[in-house]
């Protein structure tokens, strides 16, 4: 009841809302009876939200958001907010996950504050990761992950540890909803710091793709299509050139690149001939990946010309696939190499 | 006991169908455990082209609302290529539904409107617009409890962005800002309950004479519909404050909740006597629909099995053979470190994207391309929906379609990629839209002939323009311009003569007349103050009169306009 409140207490500073709100948050683990805590803290939360984004009437003052912001750092309550976030109900679940993301996205002239502080605090960046195994709040943890990983300091703390490796289980998961969120962080994981995620493939190289294409086989259709297209984009991408080339070398990838042209979905084998492609137009083919498509040659040759020949609008496909055609028909067995 | 967040099909019966759309199909089904029932939305992903990070955001919307006012959300998995969501099954059905029997009496809108307003605002309140509201969704309990439902093209705003300009909706009931790809917010929302508030007084909303295509050229110019009739003049009013076309001086959800018409209304209870009018009707038709009841889908995917044996994998291989050429690859990778923006710009890397040693093909392709299939994509997908259609329905059904946001959101990202004037010829068809098709132009033969085209070039064609694009107009009187218009053009287009010989009557006819003559021709000077419009070269002077010039737009905003258009067409053949 916001009239109420606003009569009853006194002003609090912003320093005292972080800290009142801590206070609060700490005390939701040692009571029994939660629903007056509860209050304080949607309260306190109404009064932060306040100081955020100002009351509708007139705008934030930067310096009470830098005084709240101060304090926040110094008594490490971003790292409460994540930590009692099964503990709060569902509305107060948003607040806190707006409160993160706004004081997240604080910014002073090139610096972000918050992103340097939490920089200093990975168990935060941590517990988010955590918040995945947690049906009721991996989306608000998603949601916060996701908007730290744009930053690269923070993206670096999950890609330089023994965390991201936690993807490969998270999307499985059979709800949708968090399987497909931890799938879109995965994805920004692996394509928005291009540099970082070129020096976990490197570095892991055969790890990757072996945990990699356990989602390829996965019985889950979405995880398996939205995996194999992500395949190809990152494949496909020059920065990951080196992984590329090692990728196609592999003639368990190639296997299992043609039985997925084959798959049951429409969607799949489109998505896989455009990692096919890139065995086929590899010039420099390792040979037991040549071997393969000379082995199965007559049957490309068939198999190919029907392949989404009803794909006619599609000009960069079909010019890719005769081009496939093309080469496969040329294919001999290497002399020098056998 | 509640249903949890994780669950599988196996825990559900599915009953009959309760509705079905674009988006899919939604069963009545039971809980098994607890004998709940509930309503199950089907998505079938793999013949939907629309990214499932689309679907994922509807999601994602969904389960982040917790409100008596918003259809609820239990969970949802993924079976076979399908999508369950599991949502709270509404046992009064949808408000179009129940407008079968015929409108609704004020009393009871007033109740609905409230109750839309609550849940509205709770929306608005946790930055989410919904852009969609219309009776079809607007779900009742049994109890008599107003749902809002379908967050299908729902959006959330983030602390960055605050606005929106996707282009969604069905367009009945789409506000004028959202129609003009206009930045909109929460307000788009309240002209679209005032047009529900119309349709459920009325049965229909306004303008649902007219084809869905047309209504969006007359929302933007014309005057705002009222409620008209024997209504209170509350209501009215209530109707008008939400149907204000500047939604900066439209009022918010919590605004109108104060009221008069909302702060006298009812209970929720009381709407229970449009359920019972609703299952009365229904009784006394005889034409009762036999329920659909669910039906396994059975996967009949063969779709490239010209080959009968799968691969042969049995190659006798001795390891792979690594071809050490790290040293050159490490070059390669730091040219790539330049250049590393531009890769990302592309939807799909082709294979002419590959650095060189790979692609010493020949392929030049643009990425263009890839453009294309994702629209035409969606194109097959609308046909699709249209057979599964049965065509007694399908008039109704159209009028119903919501516009979904994914094609539209794709061309504004990639626009960039397309020739302009590839498109600025069909652009300049579609501008006579509100009109029919006029035959193709003939050459005239007869000295009258040149003269009727050239003042239908000169004079007329500038004119009959201007007419149409006259706003502030009721739409029988937009209508009116537009028919004249479209009659004069074709006139012009099969018989310039005649078209001379009526220009030629008309003007001797005013000279002959007295009066007419005093005010249209009074001297030859003053001619220009009435009719500079018409004047031959308009160009720069014509500032004082009252119909406004052509809007004009860039460049960017003619082509999607024109893709739009065509997206249209495509969903509501002949206009």
């Amino acid at each position: 009841m916001a009239f109420l409140f606003s009569r009853s207490s006194r002003q609090k500073s912003p320093q005292e809302l972080a800290r009142s709100l801590k206070d609060s948050l700490q005390r939701l683990e040692h009571v029994n009876e939660k629903k007056k805590v509860l209050e304080d803290i949607s309260r306190t939360d109404g009064q932060i939200k306040i100081v955020l984004h100002g009351d509708g009437n007139s705008d934030p003052s930067p310096d009470s958001i830098a005084l709240l912001a101060q304090e926040a750092y110094s008594i490490d309550l971003l790292y409460y907010i994540i930590h009692s976030l099964p503990r709060l109900d569902f509305e107060l679940r948003k607040e806190s996950t707006n409160i993160f993301t706004t004081l997240l996205q604080r910014q002073i002239g090139q610096r972000f504050p918050t992103v340097e502080h939490l920089n200093t605090r990975e168990k935060v960046i941590e517990l988010l990761v955590k918040g995945y195994e947690q049906p009721d709040i991996s989306l608000n943890c998603g949601q916060m992950l996701r908007e730290s990983i744009k930053h690269e300091q923070l993206a670096k703390i999950v890609l330089s540890s023994s965390l991201f490796w936690n993807f490969f289980d998270f999307v499985q998961l059979p709800a949708f909803e968090t399987a497909s969120d931890a799938f879109s962080t995965l994805k920004d994981l692996l394509t928005r710091h291009k540099a970082l995620a070129l020096e976990l493939l490197t570095r892991n190289t055969e790890k990757f793709f072996e945990k990699f294409n356990g989602l390829l086989v996965s019985s889950n259709y979405v995880t398996k299509r939205q995996s194999i297209k992500l395949l190809g984009e990152i494949l496909l991408d020059r920065t990951n050139y080196v992984i590329m080339t090692a990728y196609i070398d592999s003639p368990e990838h190639l296997k299992l690149i043609m039985n997925m042209l084959r798959d049951k979905s429409k969607n799949i084998q489109y998505e896989s001939f455009h990692v096919f492609k890139v065995f086929v137009a590899n010039p420099n083919k390792s040979k037991p990946v040549l071997d393969i498509l000379v082995k199965n040659q007559d049957k490309l040759l068939v198999f190919l010309p029907e392949f989404h020949s009803d794909r006619t609008n599609d000009e960069q496909f079909n010019d890719e696939k005769q081009f496939l055609i093309r080469q496969i028909a040329d294919l001999k067995p290497d002399p020098l190499r056998s | 006991m509640a249903i949890p967040r994780i669950c599988t099909a196996d825990q559900f019966t599915l009953l009959e169908e309760l509705g079905s759309g674009s988006f899919g199909v939604v069963y009545r089904a039971i809980y098994k455990e607890t004998g709940q029932v509930v309503a199950v939305k089907q998505i079938d992903l793999e013949s939907s082209d629309d990214d499932i990070a689309e679907i994922q955001m509807e999601i994602a919307l969904l389960s982040g609302c917790d409100n008596e006012h918003v259809t609820k959300y239990y969970g949802c998995f993924v079976k076979g290529y399908k999508l369950w969501i599991i949502m709270e099954f509404l046992a009064g059905g949808s408000s179009l539904d129940l407008l079968k029997p015929g409108p609704f009496p004020e009393r009871h809108i007033a109740i609905l409107c409230r109750e839309l307003l609550e849940g509205l605002s709770y929306l608005h309140s946790n930055g989410k617009i919904h852009r969609d509201i219309k009776a079809a969704n607007v779900l009742l309990s049994s109890e008599g409890d107003v749902k809002l439902a379908d967050f299908g093209v729902a959006a959330q705003l983030s602390n960055n962005m605050s606005r929106r300009n996707t282009f969604v909706g069905t367009p009945f009931w789409m506000a004028p800002e959202v129609i003009k790809q206009e930045a909109y917010d929460y307000k788009a929302d309240i002209w679209s309950l005032g047009i529900t508030a119309i349709e459920l007084a009325r049965g229909e909303p306004p303008l649902s004479e007219y084809h869905p295509m047309k209504v969006l050229f007359l929302i933007p110019k014309a005057i705002s519909p009222a409620l008209e009739g024997n209504f209170s003049k509350e209501f009215k009013e209530f109707v008008g404050l939400c149907l204000i076309k500047d939604h900066r001086r439209r009022p918010s959800a919590k605004e109108l909740l104060k009221h008069k018409f909302i702060r006298n209304a009812g209970k929720t209870t009381e709407l229970q006597v449009l359920i019972d009018r609703k299952r009365e009707w229904q009784a006394r038709r005889l034409d009762r629909v036999k329920p659909k009841l669910y039906q396994e889908t059975v996967a009949t995917m063969n779709s490239v099995d010209s080959l009968t044996d799968p691969w042969s994998f049995t190659v006798n291989s001795v390891g792979p053979v690594r071809i050490t050429e790290t040293e050159i690859l490490m070059e390669d990778l730091d040219d790539d470190e330049d250049s590393r923006g531009n890769s990302t710009i592309k939807a799909r890397p082709s294979l002419s994207d590959l650095p060189e040693p790979v692609s010493e093909l020949n392929i030049s392709i643009s990425s263009s391309h890839d453009n294309q299939r994702t629209i035409r994509a969606s194109h097959d997908k609308r046909e699709h929906d249209q057979v599964l259609r049965t065509s007694s329905m399908r008039d109704r059904a159209d009028r119903q379609r919501t516009i979904r946001p994914s094609r539209y959101l794709r061309e504004t990202t990639q626009v960039t990629n397309v020739n302009v004037a590839e498109i600025a010829a069909p652009l300049k068809e579609n501008s006579s839209i509100i009109g029919k098709h006029v035959p193709p132009q003939i050459s005239p033969t007869t000295e009258e002939g040149h003269l009727g085209r050239k003042a239908f070039v000169d004079i007329l064609s500038t004119l009959l323009a201007k007419l149409e694009y006259r706003t502030g107009q009721s739409v029988q009187q937009m209508d009116a311009s537009a028919r004249l218009a479209n009659g004069w053009k074709t006139l012009d287009a099969v018989d310039p003569a005649t078209e001379f010989f009526l220009l030629q009557t008309i003007v001797h006819k005013i000279q002959d007349h007295e009066q007419l003559r005093s005010v249209l021709l009074p001297s030859t000077k003053s001619v220009d103050n009435n009719s500079t419009s018409i004047s031959p070269k308009s160009s720069g002077t014509c500032s004082n009169i009252d119909l406004p010039s052509i809007p004009t737009r860039s460049p960017i905003e003619q082509l999607l306009y024109a893709r739009w258009l065509e997206g249209l067409r495509s969903r509501w053949p002949d206009v």
